[in-house]
């Protein structure tokens, strides 16, 4: 029994979207398709329990989704016909509308094809279909990520209010007002016009890097990092590039999760703290998942299309590569933040500039320092940019100055295990 | 579906009538509604007179209160309205998106309730 439960609860998340996406092809309501869904786990648990499970259960959900779908329309009918019939005692002319609500609910009933298996690229459009539609742009970015989390990922609002540090009802609300102004404001379940599709690929790309950046950051936790957040974003970003094969940045972008969360053990040390790039044990980087970018980023960049996660990607492969903190490729990435600004001219790339060209040989100190605090004003609240500042002045010998610098970076900071990084940098100063 | 877009604009933004921006501005207008009625997608469309010409009107306790002006105080107001027809609200906002004064204003894109569905 606790077997099968198990075995449900994980196809539940795996499959969910596929089931949500076969669905929302005939019945065009994200809540009518999740609460279908939700009634045929409730009868797998029944079943399958009972007769073991099914060769296809995908294929099994999906049928009996589907009929729970009909159910629940033709509950509605009813339940819509008894509140009726109790208004109409009051109001007798509730009749007409009655019979008008009636024929459409039949109408859709019928229109509505009986599942069959479909195609495997079919049920590839319909995924994809699913993912652009909780990445519409008439969504808000928080709306985005909740429902991708919810319908694509699987995750139960919980475990998003968790990830996130929200309330669960917050959270609730969210998904719910999202789910309702697709249905009511029209957003279709289609794939994007040609003309529109590499706009809307982006959507769904700065989506996915967003959850991963909440893992990264973890902004407001004790925590480091929230893994179970960076995995999400990279079995969605893994969905995207089977999806779009032809999309460079999508390949771009599984690429530099691959390769920041084969870091991942040796940015934690023992206590739960955080380990700085130079101070990394390189050994306890996962080299699979190095392997893996790398060739990514080479197929991406072969596609002659860059864009700004190729080149983060690329960048964070000039990390990988390099058997030292010492023998890294400076200069590389010195190029490569300089395309990068070309793409995109802010501070923060300008900072990363200066940062990387700090670490060059032969490096003319009081020049870079110079055009880094022509960016304070536009970094006033970036404390990135008071590291950089302090580790400068600090190589200026300059070590008062250098204590302010990270006095600002530390208050900066909302991060527990990273104020204590930059309060022991402070310490050795 | 049927959509309303609604068409918030600044005064001070608008050309000023008489200048051949005015002019401009109006013939776009002009383009834009004879566009999608030749589309299909018109249902109805109206500029508005002067908001500073608006009355607000409320009923507290069976009294009809009157104010002389516009609901809500806003650099941004209503200046006028297309009713449309579109397949989605993708549809609608490439619609919307080639209102005139979109460039310097905004436009609201709000579904139309269909009471048959809910």
């Amino acid at each position: 029994m606790s077997n099968i439960k198990q075995i449900i609860t994980n196809i539940a998340r795996t499959e969910k979207h596929y089931v949500i996406a076969s669905l929302m092809a005939r019945v065009h309501d994200l809540q009518l398709c999740e609460d279908s869904f939700q009634d045929a786990l409730i009868a797998a648990l029944i079943f399958w329990t009972k007769n073991g499970v099914p060769s296809a259960p995908r294929a099994w959900l999906i049928t009996t989704a589907h009929r729970k779908s009909l159910d629940f329309l033709r509950r509605g009918k009813n339940f819509r016909s008894k509140a009726d019939l109790i208004q109409y005692q009051v109001q007798l002319n509730a009749n007409e509308n009655e019979l008008k609500w009636n024929q459409t609910i039949e109408n859709t009933i019928s229109a509505i094809p009986s599942p069959h298996l479909l195609s495997p690229n079919m049920v590839d459009d319909e995924r994809l279909k699913l993912i652009f539609l909780c990445c519409h742009p008439a969504l808000n970015k928080q709306a985005q990520i909740a429902l991708s989390l919810k319908i694509i990922g699987g995750l139960t609002t919980e475990e998003i209010a968790a990830a996130f540090l929200t309330k669960k009802v917050t959270m609730a609300q969210r998904l719910v007002r999202a789910k309702q102004k697709i249905k009511v404001a029209g957003i279709a379940f289609k794939l994007p016009d040609s003309e529109h599709l590499v706009m809307r690929a982006e959507v769904i790309l700065s989506t996915i890097y967003l959850i991963y950046n909440e893992s990264y950051r973890a902004t407001n936790s004790d925590s480091l990092t929230k893994i179970d957040l960076a995995k999400e974003a990279l079995i969605l970003c893994r969905t995207i590039c089977q999806l779009a094969p032809e999309n460079a940045e999508a390949k771009g972008l599984l690429a530099l999760i691959l390769l920041q969360l084969a870091r991942y053990e040796a940015r934690i040390c023992g206590d739960g703290g955080f380990v700085t790039l130079e101070k990394q044990n390189r050994d306890l980087w996962d080299k699979d998942q190095i392997i893996e970018g790398r060739d990514l980023v080479i197929t991406a960049l072969k596609m002659q299309n860059i864009g700004k996660f190729q080149l983060l990607a690329a960048i964070n492969c000039c990390h990988a590569d390099a058997p030292t903190f010492e023998q890294t490729d400076w200069l590389q990435i010195c190029l490569l933040y300089e395309q990068l600004y070309k793409l995109e001219p802010t501070a923060i790339n300008q900072l990363n500039i200066i940062t990387s060209q700090s670490l060059l040989a032969n490096t003319d100190i009081a020049l870079l320092y110079n055009k880094l605090i022509q960016l304070e004003l536009e970094l006033v609240d970036y404390q990135p940019y008071y590291a950089t500042k302090a580790e400068l002045l600090k190589r200026h010998n300059k070590i008062e100055d250098a204590k302010i610098a990270l006095d600002k970076a530390i208050n900066l900071s909302n991060n527990k295990i990273e104020v204590g990084y930059l309060m022991k940098k402070r310490a050795d100063l | 579906m049927q959509y309303m877009l609604l068409i918030y604009g600044e005064e001070s933004k608008e050309p000023e009538y008489g200048t051949p921006e005015f002019e401009q501005y109006m013939s776009d207008y002009f383009a834009f509604s004879n566009d999608i009625e030749k589309s299909g997608h018109m249902l109805a469309g109206d500029a508005l007179q002067d908001r500073n010409t608006a009355t607000t009107v409320s009923v507290r306790k069976g009294e009809t209160v009157t104010i002389d002006g516009p609901f809500a105080e806003t650099k941004e107001q209503l200046g006028g309205y297309y009713l449309i027809e579109a397949k989605d609200l993708d549809e609608a906002v490439e619609i919307a998106a080639k209102i005139p004064t979109a460039k310097h204003g905004r436009i609201e894109v709000r579904a139309i309730m269909d009471y048959s569905n809910s």
